[in-house]
């Protein structure tokens, strides 16, 4: 059983670009642990709603390394949640 | 000018975005569930796992059985609807005329439209194209054309995965005499039984039965069958943007094994009137009819009745003192339910219905409307009555994935 929903959020620092056909911010690469990691894929995009808070969810790859980040689009805070297995 | 029916049926619908979202999945048998235990049932299967003979609706013991490497993935309802809106929002682009029909089906008339793309093929592989491109290239969906939707329906279903079929009025009478009448969406396994009864398996065998028949054993329904058994369906497209009114409201929740009892079904009940209460209000109706129903076993029968209130109400609570009424006058034991579901019916709009003159009541609305605001902000379980936090035990997608999200387009 996949585990994903349960891991805790961590605060990162992203960088991010914006295209005029693209709904939501693009990813480009984010620092995790020492580490900056270069978005090579965005698997999928998706948003989910606290209250009134719109969270834009992203499972994206950096190579063979599957992440999924959150962004909450109130605050413009970037977290992660750990490695996707 | 002929009718040009599409239907798009998206392929593994729920897998194929678990695997677009984690590519470690692709390639492999996966199967989603809402339910982290052996009892529940795996709702979508991976196109690798259904060549296993999984099936959605599977237990999922069972589907371990025929394949043990199958890997269980937590389904969101919130990354298929998300994903739905996207497709959709292509498909607005190529026609208005879109009958939503399911989360991952959808009905196009492209009659005025397909010749502009080169005809129906043309047009698919261009929606194809933008799908791979918007969406990723793991959810695919099949499409089926033909001259009604019954037919591009079933045409669909004969070229999945990731395939586009068509089927011309020719072709219809060889399909009639070898598809069984089950194949077709309207028609179940009751129907069939009793088609069968008279000697009736095939559509062909279906038209050539009596229309005073089918309408004497069917009603109304049977005409729908005899056009059918003809090859024929001239069921119009409902367009989205003609959403049907809304007639009730409702939720339902299946119990856990483990937690069947009075008071757990008590618990679930106050918070499903809770949730029913709080949609009212949302969507602007107070309601007079309150309808309680168990179902007892996984396909045991349903049991339920309905109690007619003196006001109309968009109170939670009102909602759940009337169900225990309703219980009160039921002939069930409540232990034994299964599934446990409230609605409200006999809707009218709340600002056509003058607001109460007694304070109790006056005081309660006012409760209410704090408590949407709260929840509004901060989220549905910000704020809770303390009866229904003993409702956590129970997983919060025990009945599925809706959870209470709506999805409007």
């Amino acid at each position: 059983m996949s585990e994903r929903s349960r891991r805790p959020e961590e605060l990162i620092e992203a960088s991010v670009s914006y295209h005029r056909e693209a709904s939501y911010p693009v990813l480009r690469s984010f620092r995790w642990k020492a580490r900056r990691f270069v978005v090579s894929t965005i698997d999928l995009v998706y948003p989910e709603r606290r209250g009134e808070t719109q969270i834009l969810c992203y499972f994206v790859s950096c190579g063979r390394k599957q992440f999924q980040l959150r962004l909450d689009t109130g605050r413009h805070r970037w977290s992660i949640r750990a490695g996707v297995p | 000018m002929p009718r040009i029916i599409m239907h798009l049926d998206m392929d593994s619908y729920f897998a194929s975005v678990e695997q677009q979202a984690v590519p470690s999945l692709r390639g492999r048998p996966i199967g989603v569930t809402g339910k982290p235990r052996e009892r529940s049932i795996v709702v979508a299967v991976s196109r690798e796992a259904k060549r296993y003979r999984i099936s959605a609706g599977m237990p999922i013991w069972e589907a371990r059985r025929l394949c043990p490497k199958l890997e269980l993935v937590s389904g969101s309802a919130a990354r298929y609807i998300a994903t739905t809106k996207r497709f959709l929002t292509i498909l607005k682009r190529y026609t208005s005329m879109i009958e939503v029909f399911s989360i991952d089906e959808v009905f196009m008339d492209i009659s005025q439209e397909a010749a502009r793309y080169g005809g129906p093929v043309a047009m698919a592989e261009a929606i194809k194209d933008e799908f791979r491109e918007q969406l990723g290239g793991y959810i695919t969906g099949t499409f089926g054309v033909a001259s009604s939707k019954t037919f591009a329906k079933l045409t669909a279903k004969r070229h999945k995965p990731d395939g586009i079929g068509i089927l011309n009025d020719e072709e219809i009478p060889e399909l009639l005499a070898r598809t069984p009448v089950d194949a077709v969406c309207g028609i179940g396994p009751r129907i069939a039984k009793r088609l069968a009864k008279v000697g009736v398996h095939t559509l062909a065998e279906l038209g050539a039965l009596p229309e005073d028949y089918l309408t004497r054993e069917f009603g109304i329904y049977g005409l729908f069958l005899r056009q059918v058994g003809l090859g024929r369906d001239p069921t119009p497209i409902t367009p989205y943007s003609t959403a049907a009114p809304v007639k009730s409201v409702g939720h339902s929740k299946t119990l856990p094994p483990t937690l069947r009892s009075f008071d757990t079904a008590r618990l679930v009940l106050r918070g499903l009137c809770d949730k029913v209460g709080r949609r009212m209000r949302q969507l602007g109706f107070v309601g007079r009819t309150v309808y309680f129903g168990v179902r007892l076993g996984a396909l045991g029968p349903h049991c339920g009745k309905q109690i007619t209130l003196p006001l109309p109400t968009d109170d939670g609570e009102t909602i759940y003192h009337a169900c225990l009424a309703i219980h009160r006058q039921m002939p069930v034991n409540v232990e034994t339910a299964f599934n446990i579901g409230v609605s409200v019916r006999n809707l009218l709009d709340r600002v056509s219905v003058p607001d109460s003159l007694l304070e109790e009541d006056r005081r309660r609305d006012r409760l209410n409307r704090a408590i949407d605001s709260i929840r509004d902000r901060y989220g549905e379980k910000a704020l809770v009555t303390g009866e229904t936090l003993l409702f956590e035990p129970i997983p919060e997608h025990v009945s599925g994935f809706s959870q209470g999200e709506q999805w409007e387009f």
